[in-house]
């Protein structure tokens, strides 16, 4: 065998290993391992394994992942979601499928405080499926839109994958942030449409609320979202404005996260003690796999896979949308067994170089690939934000949660066709980055 | 919070108490650069380095026992979970065994890059002030030889039919919430 026959033989060995349920970083190590003692030897191997974690995780800007999972999870215990959700009806619930479209947007609000799609969908999901099946809403629409609406938690600003991804793909994480902004709001209007096109159409999916809301309220109850708004302005204002780096901005909306529920009576040492737990847990179980990821990338160097894959872009001229249709192909099927992190993790080695000889903006591409990986989201047979709003209410069938999430597959179609089509989208925020 | 009594359930517990401490003092060592910075001009000195060696080290590896115990591990489970229940749960003590035997394998190595480093004093040379590093070090190996006894209790706990093999939580203790990782 070729070292690149091994190479290309490691990779697969990985996706089957995965598929019998090996954790993602065991399978990455293992085989990175093997191959690494295969190709060069075995001496190599271990001598990596030495340096390689340590001097991985002991990363500055990577500090930003526990800090923003920490951030989350205590904006879920703050009662944020709550208001959140009070006042997004109080705006919307006029409006076709109000109900659906004001949960979108607190998704939408909520995601400025959480890095992950689970933890949204979860928090905002609790409170609203509840009140929306209390009005007879479909259950399709109504878990629909949790499940999707989640998604956004990963694209608007902050994002733990896109931290991970700006770490390996050697791009500005403040600018990824930054570039998140306008599709992340795309996303969140696009859906609001096809949640009023299509209640308007079938009035029956949504039934109307009979109450009368008057601008007054209206504006009365804008203050009780003050706490998003300090997040907010603390994390995407300090990053565009260059005032803290990733890290320091999650620190520091980690800690206003304390201080917000604490002023709202319900930060406890208990609670604390239970994100912070939760939080670490999340980011040992992210890192154990990106260690992995970055022996894998050491493995496929020394078995000669990048630059092939690299020549192989350069001469038979791939274009740019080839290479992105492949990888939304690639997403696709590995998004139906493999969590997005892990599958984040796992293909970035073997993408990157592919990308580079292509000359493709890695800013515009890391939004994509969290587009792709949000299919992974919603799409059977994992799905795991689907999953997820099972657990909230498990009465309602997977099969019309799926259904529900079918027509916010097809609004992501529209987005992601126009990301691609106008990169100004993504780019255009980026660029007035210090 | 966990109420595991086992002696490995302790010593999983006490480095994720550790992990606990770790993440906070992150949150609040970062928090105070940036205020300082900002409001007096005043630069904490090698907090970056502060950061990524200990706090990251501590609360990432000293997490990796309660992971592996409670089977927070990202995994796919789509196609275990269509395999008869022995065939699963023979599969997954053969997983948490080999798991077992790289963490150790990891444990092992880390822990002479660990000693080496230790042995030499390994220091990170800042503008003002030196700051040891090869403490942060040990981090490793003891991290990854909680995560090998946790992957052999576990094992032992699917084998006896305690826990589940794939759903995988353990139906007595479970953490409230470990999701969130995506």
């Amino acid at each position: 065998m070729t070292d690149l026959q091994i190479g290309f033989a490691g990779f697969a060995f990985i996706v089957f290993l995965i598929g019998l349920r090996v954790p993602v970083g065991l399978a990455l190590i293992l085989v990175a391992l093997a191959g690494i003692s295969f190709v060069t030897s075995p001496e190599t191997a271990l001598a990596l394994l030495r340096f390689i974690p340590f001097d991985f995780i002991a990363n500055w800007d990577l500090s930003a992942v526990p800090m923003f999972l920490l951030m989350g999870a205590i904006a879920h215990h703050s009662g944020m979601t709550e208001n959140l959700f009070s006042v997004a009806r109080l705006w919307f619930s006029g409006l076709p499928g109000g109900l659906a479209v004001a949960t979108n947007f607190a998704c939408a609000g909520f995601s400025s405080a959480s890095g992950s799609s689970l933890a949204t969908s979860m928090a905002v999901g609790r409170i609203t499926i509840p009140e929306m099946r209390r009005h007879g809403y479909d259950n399709g629409l109504a878990c629909g839109v949790v499940a999707c609406g989640g998604t956004l938690g990963v694209l608007i600003p902050p994002s733990i994958i896109l931290v991970i991804y700006g770490i390996l793909a050697e791009v500005s994480v403040a600018k990824l942030f930054i570039a998140g902004i306008l599709p992340g709001i795309l996303t969140a209007l696009v859906y609001a449409a096809q949640i009023m096109i299509r209640c308007a159409v079938n009035p029956a999916l949504a039934p109307k609320i009979e109450e009368e809301i008057t601008w007054k309220q209206r504006f009365a109850a804008l203050p009780a979202v003050w706490p998003l708004v300090v997040l907010i302005l603390t994390i995407i204002g300090s990053i565009y404005t260059g005032v803290a780096t990733p890290t320091e901005a999650g620190a520091l909306g980690a800690f206003l996260s304390i201080v917000i529920a604490t002023l709202q009576g319900r930060m406890s040492l208990s609670a604390f003690r239970q994100a912070a737990r939760e939080s670490a847990g999340a980011t040992a179980a992210i890192f154990f796999v990106a260690i992995g990821a970055v022996l894998l990338t050491r493995f496929m160097a020394f078995s000669g896979v990048p630059q092939f894959l690299g020549e192989f872009v350069t001469t038979y001229g791939v274009g740019v949308i080839e290479i992105v249709l492949l990888c939304l192909v690639i997403y696709l099927v590995l998004g139906m067994f493999v969590d997005p992190m892990g599958m984040m993790l796992l293909t970035l080695p073997i993408l990157l170089p592919m990308l580079n000889a292509a000359n493709l903006d890695l800013i515009w591409f890391g939004i994509l690939v969290v587009k792709f990986i949000e299919i992974g989201l919603i799409t059977p047979p994992v799905g795991l934000n689907v999953y997820a709003v099972k657990l909230i209410d498990p009465d309602i069938p997977l099969g019309s949660i799926f259904r529900g999430a079918l027509w916010f597959l097809m609004s992501e179609a529209v987005v992601i066709t126009l990301l691609i089509a106008f990169p100004v989208i993504t780019l255009f925020l980026p660029q007035f980055l210090s | 919070m966990m109420t595991d009594r086992s002696i490995t359930g302790r010593l999983v517990s006490f480095g994720a108490v550790i992990s606990e401490i770790a993440i906070a003092l992150l949150m609040l060592h970062v928090t105070a650069q940036v205020v300082l910075r900002l409001v007096f001009n005043i630069s904490l000195e090698n907090t970056p380095e502060i950061v990524s060696y200990y706090y990251m080290s501590g609360l990432i590896f000293m997490s990796l026992g309660l992971v592996t115990l409670y089977d927070s591990h990202i995994a796919a489970s789509l196609f275990t979970e269509m395999m008869p229940a022995p065939v699963q749960k023979t599969l997954m003590v053969v997983v948490l065994f080999v798991l077992a035997g790289v963490a150790l394998l990891l444990a092992w190595e880390m822990g002479r890059e660990a000693l080496k480093m230790t042995q030499i004093g390994e220091i990170h040379i800042g503008s003002m002030s030196n700051l040891p590093k090869w403490p942060a070090r040990w981090f490793l190996p003891l991290g990854f030889t909680l995560m090998a006894l946790a992957a052999v209790v576990r094992a032992r706990r699917i084998h006896a039919g305690e826990v589940e093999a794939v759903i995988g939580r353990d139906v007595r203790d479970k953490p409230e919430a470990d999701e969130g990782n995506d």
